[in-house]
């Protein structure tokens, strides 16, 4: 409505010239209005991706796990902090994630016993297709619904798969975008543990 | 002997009866018709595709369209009213599922402040009348004859004519 | 090697576009008149060199040279050649190329035409023409890269690459290697509304430019008098008329190839290319306050600068049709430039403008609120407030998200519930407003002329309250009828009718009764010498049978969804004919004329009240190369109606299909006054030699008149 107050001048009658105060006074009000719209559209389209995460604290998370020797567990961020955790977001009807599901899984397996936790977050499914997924690719880590997709929102995600890996300070030392190979799954997950060794 | 007897036949009639009880609680979504496409599609126009722009979950192709069409049917069939279902999607999903935003909080905004900036601009435009008009009687401009605007447009076309006459 | 050439044609173009408008501004100020034509050649030049470049592009695209990042980005081998031409504006990049074009010859146009009459504004045209065209330019000329390096060395990493990013962001890019094939171009663009739509949707965006650069050419030289208005009007009515073609166009191609009944979903796209359109139509009509009154002059030129804003702003988001969203504005450093293009002439217009106000003093005030000056405040008052509500629905997810953190859709309901309204009241004011004369009346003469429309419109209202038909209609299951705003808004549609048919009654009788020439060439006459306002008066005829369809559409539609087996047969009930019955006969492979397209589609036998009018084929095609399907509606087109089916699926080999049917009632009267619309437009623009030498005598009889008013 910034244009509304624009004409406002228009008030002034043609027999007295607009007092200088005055108009003043209206052309902050204008810039001011129009500042704030612009200001807040330049703020609002800010690129705001997962990958500037990356360095920051992890935002904080919770599930309820659906799957397997979970079922009903609580897992949020407070409780796992200490532990290297690699949170994926992924959903049922998404084709890169079951591309991935199984070499999550396999590493999940392999470093379990060395502390790190596998959160699964499933975002934007049914619990019945979700439960399928997971059956289908034999996943056992917990898994839950990312209800209100608070944490797909507070992670900054702009699609799935995205996978992200939290050392034991709770920072994000990585934002996977799309499928992750195993290769570079252990060699981060080496890299990772291995830094927290060195860091008494 | 008896007493096993007895005890097994109470516990018979006991059990008989629960589940009776519970077939009879479950009657309704038993019997309860499998919901049609249309009444799917009545509580699926009400939600936006969360993985497209601009449409809702009735014409979306996508898979998870079908998905969500699917739990609709079913929460339909456990004899869910409409806006229970929206509900639910909203706290599951989150609230930009809804084609529109929720009546709470800042939410509310999306109505409120297109509603005061009309009232702003007939405010303003209320005033402005109200002044101009004030000032231009000031003015004393002569009355103008009620008739001049017919009058003005018959000479008008009569100029018009001789100028294409010409 | 005929990409560089392309490139550096387009380097060339951004270089004399920067050079006339520092010529045409320096010649200005220090009258030097050699400078001033210079510029004026420097224009030419611009709009010739960007000709080479677009015919470049052109080729590039036909020869598949895949090596260009664009020509892989937007053609693939398969494609038949046409498409191939029409990819020019099927991405980012080309479509921005393709605006560029247009804009210089829209300035070439308006600098030699204007060259004559006036002279004086001339040079502070080509400036801004210049700059704005400058600055697409430099969108697509890569010459923001540049500033990466500057802006990692302070720090600034996030913008350094964004800027870096922008190298690759032209259409003659070439790739390291050759890809043996390219992505080839969105289907859902490859249909002939989405072939029309940008090229007339560009025209209107880079036609409402033009008024802008004469607003500001006036007001920086002070010349607000009538002469920028006169010349103004009608580029601003060319603009419009082709803004207008874009949305209906685009709206026809909406309903014929998405595939979900509608026409107008509210989405960002379609808003960026509406929000301009309700600014301009607003301007349109205060314009002709001015030019009667001389009032309004602080207003029209806001008017003028909001319009020349949301235009920038709108070829960003509408720059290919394909479907985006706000947010895809930050994706890359395109939008942040645009942003900041947008904030920086908006804001010098505002600050010009306080520096001007002076000398856009008011030259009468508003002498009754019985008049048309009031009444097309409040239509003005109309249209800023739906744009307001349009720009709002449009910008809130990202202020939600902003504010709460939890990003909000606004879907249709929105839009729907609150612009209905107003549009609703902007329908009655374009119905009152024709009876009101300027300044003022008396109430008793305009209550004389209120009485056929006001009795015909209540009679309708009233009646479509009683009618049974119409209440029994609401009660069944799936139909969106509400009966008092329904009665009420077809009420206010045959009232604004019967003033339009009055007006030309009145004008058609006061010719009959003067000249004695027969009605039918005394109607003749009075649109031929009168186009302007009569062809107003088409143009609203044409706005009340849009309003017709539109209201039918959103109240009267019916749907349904059923999966048939071969053989069987849904029905569906259409509230203004009989009962349809849809009969699946099967499913058949078909051949479309390009290679890359596999159709399957289903037949389907109508009847309607038992009679057979026909087989409709609703089929879905597959795009092999994107991998991508597309539904391809089947129409049974009536004046009152039409069945509209898709073939939303099948299953083992076509044995039960799913199908989705609407009856869309109405929905024609859409398109042919969309037609009316346009004719009327025309009418109001094409200027005449009559009209010429009748402007003369008006002159010299305003001449008298104001004599006779002293």
């Amino acid at each position: 409505m910034a244009g509304m107050t624009a004409g406002n001048p228009l008030t002034s009658s043609p027999a007295r010239p607009h007092p200088a105060g005055q108009r003043l006074i209206w052309l902050i009000v204008v810039l001011a209005l129009v500042g704030t719209l612009l200001g807040l559209l330049a703020l609002g389209l800010q690129p705001r991706t997962s990958a500037t995460l990356q360095g920051k604290p992890a935002p904080p998370f919770e599930i309820a796990a659906i799957n397997g020797e979970f079922v009903g567990q609580r897992f949020s961020s407070a409780d796992l902090r200490g532990h290297v955790v690699v949170l994926n977001i992924w959903a049922s009807w998404c084709i890169e994630c079951a591309r991935e599901a199984s070499i999550l899984e396999r590493a999940w397996r392999a470093y379990r016993p060395r502390g790190v936790w596998f959160i699964g977050v499933d975002y934007l499914d049914t619990d019945t297709a979700a439960l399928a997924y997971l059956k289908r690719f034999e996943i056992t880590y917990p898994n839950g619904a990312d209800i209100g997709s608070r944490i797909y929102q507070a992670y900054r995600a702009t699609g799935v798969p995205e996978t992200f890996f939290i050392d034991h300070d709770g920072i994000v030392q990585h934002v996977q975008i799309g499928p992750i190979g195993q290769a570079q799954l252990h060699a981060l997950l080496d890299r990772l543990l291995t830094k927290d060794v060195s860091q008494p | 002997m008896y007493e096993v007897l007895r005890t097994g036949f109470r516990y018979l009639v006991f059990s008989t009866f629960l589940l009776m009880l519970a077939l009879a609680w479950d009657v309704p979504s038993v019997l309860a018709q499998t919901p049609s496409p249309d009444e799917i599609n009545r509580v699926a126009k009400q939600l936006s595709c969360p993985t497209c722009t601009g449409i809702n979950v009735a014409d979306c192709p996508t898979e998870t369209c079908a998905q969500w069409r699917a739990k609709i049917g079913e929460l339909l069939a456990a004899g869910k009213t409409d806006q229970e279902i929206l509900e639910y999607f909203a706290a599951r999903y989150g609230d930009h599922v809804l084609q529109v935003p929720p009546t709470r909080g800042f939410f509310l905004s999306v109505w409120v402040v297109p509603i005061l900036a009309i009232l702003a601009g007939l405010g303003m435009l209320g005033y402005l009348m109200h002044r101009w008009t004030k000032l231009s009687a000031r003015k004393e401009i002569p009355a103008i004859p009620s008739d001049i605007a017919e009058d003005e447009y018959i000479r008008r076309v009569q100029q018009e004519l001789d100028a294409w006459r010409e | 090697m005929a990409a560089d050439l392309g490139y550096v044609a387009l380097l060339l173009a951004f270089v004399l576009s920067i050079f006339a408008a520092l010529a045409a501004w320096w010649g200005e100020r220090r009258h030097i008149i050699e400078l001033v034509l210079s510029a004026r050649n420097g224009v030419l030049a611009v709009a010739g060199s960007l000709t080479l470049a677009v015919f470049i592009e052109l080729l590039l695209l036909l020869n598949h040279d895949f090596r260009v990042m664009y020509v892989a980005q937007v053609t693939n081998r398969a494609m038949p050649a046409f498409f191939k031409l029409t990819a020019l504006w099927g991405g980012q990049a080309g479509s921005l190329l393709f605006w560029s074009w247009l804009m210089a010859l829209f300035a070439t146009a308006a600098v030699l035409s204007g060259w004559q009459r006036t002279r004086t504004l001339i040079p502070k045209v080509i400036v801004v023409t210049q700059l704005t065209l400058a600055f697409f330019l430099s969108l697509i000329s890569g010459v923001w890269a540049l500033l990466a390096s500057p802006l990692k060395a302070l720090g600034m990493t996030t913008g350094a690459e964004l800027m870096a990013e922008m190298e690759t962001f032209t259409p003659f890019y070439q790739l390291g290697l050759t890809p043996a094939d390219g992505n080839g171009l969105n289907p859902l663009l490859r249909h002939w509304g989405m072939i029309i739509h940008p090229p007339l949707l560009y025209l209107g965006f880079v036609g409402f430019v033009i008024p802008f650069a004469f607003a500001v050419a006036a007001l920086s030289t002070r010349q607000t008098g009538d002469l920028w208005i006169r010349v103004i009007r009608r580029w601003t009515l060319v603009a419009w008329l082709f803004l207008s073609m874009g949305l209906l166009v685009g709206m026809w191609w909406a309903y014929g190839v998405l595939g979900w009944g509608g026409y107008w979903g509210w989405d960002p796209v379609e808003n960026a290319a509406l929000m301009p359109w309700l600014t301009g139509t607003a301007f349109l009509h205060s314009v002709i306050i001015q030019e009667r009154r001389g009032m309004f002059k602080v207003w029209n030129m806001v008017l003028v600068m909001i319009t020349y804003s949301l235009v920038i702003f709108g070829t960003f988001l509408t720059r290919s049709g394909v479907v985006s969203s706000v947010h895809a504005f930050a994706q890359s450093g395109v939008g942040p430039l645009f942003l900041g293009f947008v904030a920086a002439t908006f804001v010098a217009s505002v600050l010009l403008l306080f520096a001007r106000l002076d000398s856009l003093r008011s030259e009468n005030m508003l002498d009754s609120l019985v008049s048309r000056e009031a009444i097309f405040l409040l239509n003005n008052l109309l249209f800023l407030a739906i744009f307001f509500v349009t720009f709002w629905g449009t910008i809130f997810p990202v202020v939600s998200e902003l504010f709460s953190g939890q990003k909000a859709i606004v879907g249709p309901p929105f839009f729907n519930r609150v612009n209905g309204p107003l549009f609703a009241l902007l329908v009655l004011t374009m119905g009152i407003a024709p009876l009101m004369p300027w300044r003022r009346t008396s109430l008793g003469k305009l209550a004389r002329l209120l009485v056929w429309p006001v009795l015909a419109g209540l009679v309708t209202t009233l009646g479509l309250l009683v009618v049974p038909t119409l209440r029994q209609f609401a009660t069944l299951p799936g139909t969106s009828l509400r009966i008092v705003p329904v009665s009420t808004f077809y009420g206010l549609l045959v009232f604004t009718l019967v003033v339009i048919g009055q007006e030309f009654w009145r004008g058609v009788r006061a010719r009959h009764r003067v000249t004695k020439e027969s009605y039918l060439s005394a109607l003749s006459n009075l649109v031929q010498y009168n186009r302007r306002r009569y062809g107003g008066y088409l143009v609203h005829l044409g706005v009340v049978m849009i309003a017709l369809g539109v209201i039918g559409t959103n109240f009267f539609k019916v749907e349904t969804q059923r999966n048939l087996a071969q053989g069987e047969s849904l029905t569906i009930i259409s509230p203004l004919t009989g009962t349809y019955r849809v009969t699946y006969e099967g499913l058949i492979s078909a051949s479309v004329a390009a290679e890359d397209v596999r159709r399957t589609a289903a037949v389907l036998k109508i009847t309607r009240g038992g009679q057979f009018i026909g087989l409709l084929q609703p089929a879905q095609d597959f795009f092999i190369a994107q991998e991508q399907a597309m539904t391809i509606p089947a129409m049974y087109h009536s004046l009152a109606e039409d069945l509209y089916i898709i073939l939303a699926g099948w299953e083992n080999g076509g044995a039960t299909a799913t199908f989705k049917a609407y009856v869309e009632p109405l929905v024609n009267w859409l398109w042919v006054g969309g037609l009316v619309f346009i004719f009327g437009t025309a009418v109001a623009v094409w200027p005449t030699q009559a009209e010429k030498r009748r402007a003369a005598v008006a002159a010299s009889a305003s001449g008298h008149a104001v004599a006779a008013r002293s």
